[in-house]
């Protein structure tokens, strides 16, 4: 079976199940981005908990089930045209890209194209480049194709290195412009809204597989975190290689976050080891289970 | 305490009276005894305490003291609807100039769901200078499409307000929620070549993923602004029925010159 890394999923959103069915399908570590919450947060406060979410219960939760997990910090762009909170993410967002385990600022990006989501995604690719971060920017769901433009025209005008930056949700219209660019190229297989496994093949197909990034972006909507394996079963059934389908779906993404310092190959090459009897902040994720160690 | 929603410089509202007060009328005309002698009493009490947290308590309350039945004359509003608007109505009525657009931004950020949903298809009565945009504005990036629809169908509130880009983003998301944007009003007056080019490339994404298309995607295009490619490509498709019903008669009726 390859190995698979799923560099976008919402676990926070996610149950135990999923956890397991994601460790049993042969994903060794997951990359959680920070995102908005399906309403608006009303204060600076909501946001350091969920950052602290991300980089503690999150990350032991994952743990408990043999996967690596790290996060990426950053103000999504939604909330970012809420400058009375804004300003205040963006305070706090430094020290929190310093922690162990931040692999990259994100994610970041467009959604209404303000000029207030200008001014942040600006902001925050220029901390990128103060911490020498990767970069992960999320694209709009609406004039997908200008924001992308628009995203790409941000990207020089800070001059952060396009190889720190990976753009997301790409699709058969968007990829197109990111390949002019030396960014990586981000996709997410998402039932319905995004792309299909079927879809991502056939870009792999027409494009290959350079700086080529798969992730499920499940969360709390209908969504697969099963997505990044299944998309590995579409290449073979394709005529993919397992080398080729590793590449894509480990190596790439491992490679890009890897560049953080705070990701180390060989370590997510394979599983954590499981001991299910520890717990954080005196909390476990057992509810009577006797404790699994391997 | 934060209040959310950006700060814009407070301004008076300038409410639709006449609107307002007919639709008072018509909603005491058709509660029975019981829910007609509740809302008398809840409109004195706000008088005697036109404050926020009366406003919120009694919209709260509106729920359960009266009924959620269609307006007889207005079916896209129901009796609670109109009940909650007309209670913004009136504690923002007695309230001075200057605290009038603070004390909405609150009582937005305090309702629920339905209160959101009955303050934004309230909004053009309640603000006839766009002096709500910026909450007009946070409102809209909801995910949830009845307080979407209620910000976008149905009322001139955008239509009056938005800036161009915005009204074109408002009837992308319409598009994308799958609402029926032909109750988007002012649609036709903010046709143009943006919004077409905006369209044609929703249309590129959803083709290029074999989804179907958005019904009402045709309602946005001015199709006597489009260029001689982009109108052939459309026949083109429309001959390969790559398009829904009625692309044709549009394409057809709109030769470029």
């Amino acid at each position: 079976m390859p190995k698979y890394f799923d560099p976008h999923i919402h676990m926070v959103s996610r149950t135990t199940d999923d956890y397991q069915n994601m460790a049993a399908a042969g994903i060794t570590g997951v990359i959680e981005p920070a995102f908005w919450q399906g309403q608006a947060r009303t204060s600076l406060g909501s946001f350091i908990d969920y950052f602290d979410t991300l980089l503690g219960w999150e990350r032991f939760r994952a743990s408990m089930f043999g996967i690596h997990h790290f996060c990426t910090i950053g103000l999504n762009p939604k909330e970012a045209n809420d400058l009375s909170i804004a300003y205040e993410v963006l305070e706090v967002l430094p020290r929190y890209l310093v922690k162990d385990g931040v692999v990259a600022v994100g994610e970041i990006g467009y959604d209404d194209i303000t000029p207030e989501e200008d001014r942040f995604l600006a902001a925050q690719l220029e901390l990128a480049r103060q911490f020498n971060l990767p970069v992960l920017v999320h694209t709009p769901h609406r004039d997908k194709i200008g924001g992308t433009k628009r995203t790409l025209a941000v990207i020089r005008e800070v001059g952060i290195a396009e190889h720190l930056v990976i753009i997301d949700h790409l699709n058969e219209l968007t990829l197109p412009l990111v390949l002019d660019s030396d960014c990586w190229r981000g996709h997410s297989i998402y039932p319905n809204t995004k792309m299909s496994e079927q879809r991502m093949v056939a870009l792999l197909q027409q494009y290959g597989t350079e700086k080529m990034v798969v992730n499920s972006a499940a969360d709390w909507g209908i969504s697969d975190p099963l997505k990044v394996p299944k998309t590995g079963q579409a290449m073979l059934a394709a005529g993919f290689s397992e080398a080729q389908v590793e590449q894509v779906l480990f190596h790439n993404p491992v490679d890009f976050f890897a560049q953080s310092g705070q990701l180390d190959k060989t370590l997510v090459s394979t599983p954590l080891p499981i001991d299910q009897r520890r717990q954080w902040q005196e909390n476990s994720a057992l509810r009577g289970q006797d404790p699994v160690v391997k | 305490m934060n209040s959310h929603i950006a700060s814009s410089p407070t301004a008076a509202l300038d409410m639709r009276h006449d609107c307002l007060a007919e639709r008072q009328q018509a909603l005491i005309a058709q509660l029975d005894q019981a829910e007609l002698q509740w809302w008398q009493q809840a409109l004195a009490r706000l008088g005697q305490s036109p404050d926020a947290n009366t406003a919120a308590l009694l919209s709260s309350q509106c729920k359960r003291r009266i009924g959620d039945r269609a307006m007889l004359d207005d079916k896209g509003w129901s009796q609670l609807q109109v009940a909650r608007a007309l209670l913004l109505a009136q504690v923002l009525d007695q309230q001075p100039e200057a605290e009038q657009l603070p004390l909405l931004r609150q009582l937005f950020l305090w309702g629920d769901d339905q209160e959101k949903v009955a303050l934004l298809k309230a909004l053009d009565w309640l603000d006839s200078h766009g002096s709500c945009l910026e909450l007009a504005l946070q409102a809209g990036r909801t995910s949830n499409s009845q307080v979407f629809a209620a910000l976008a169908l149905d009322t001139l509130y955008p239509s009056r307000h938005y800036p161009e880009r915005a009204f074109h983003q408002l009837v992308l998301k319409a598009l994308g929620m799958g609402l029926d944007v032909s109750g988007l009003r002012g649609l036709s007056e903010r046709q143009g070549v943006a919004l077409n080019q905006l369209a044609l490339d929703l249309l590129d994404e959803q083709l290029a993923a074999a989804r179907p298309v958005s019904g009402g995607l045709y309602l946005a295009i001015a199709f006597n602004l489009l260029s001689p490619a982009q109108h052939q490509r459309l026949l083109g498709l429309s001959r390969q029925q790559c398009l829904p019903p009625g692309w044709h008669e549009h394409l057809a009726g709109h030769l470029p010159t």
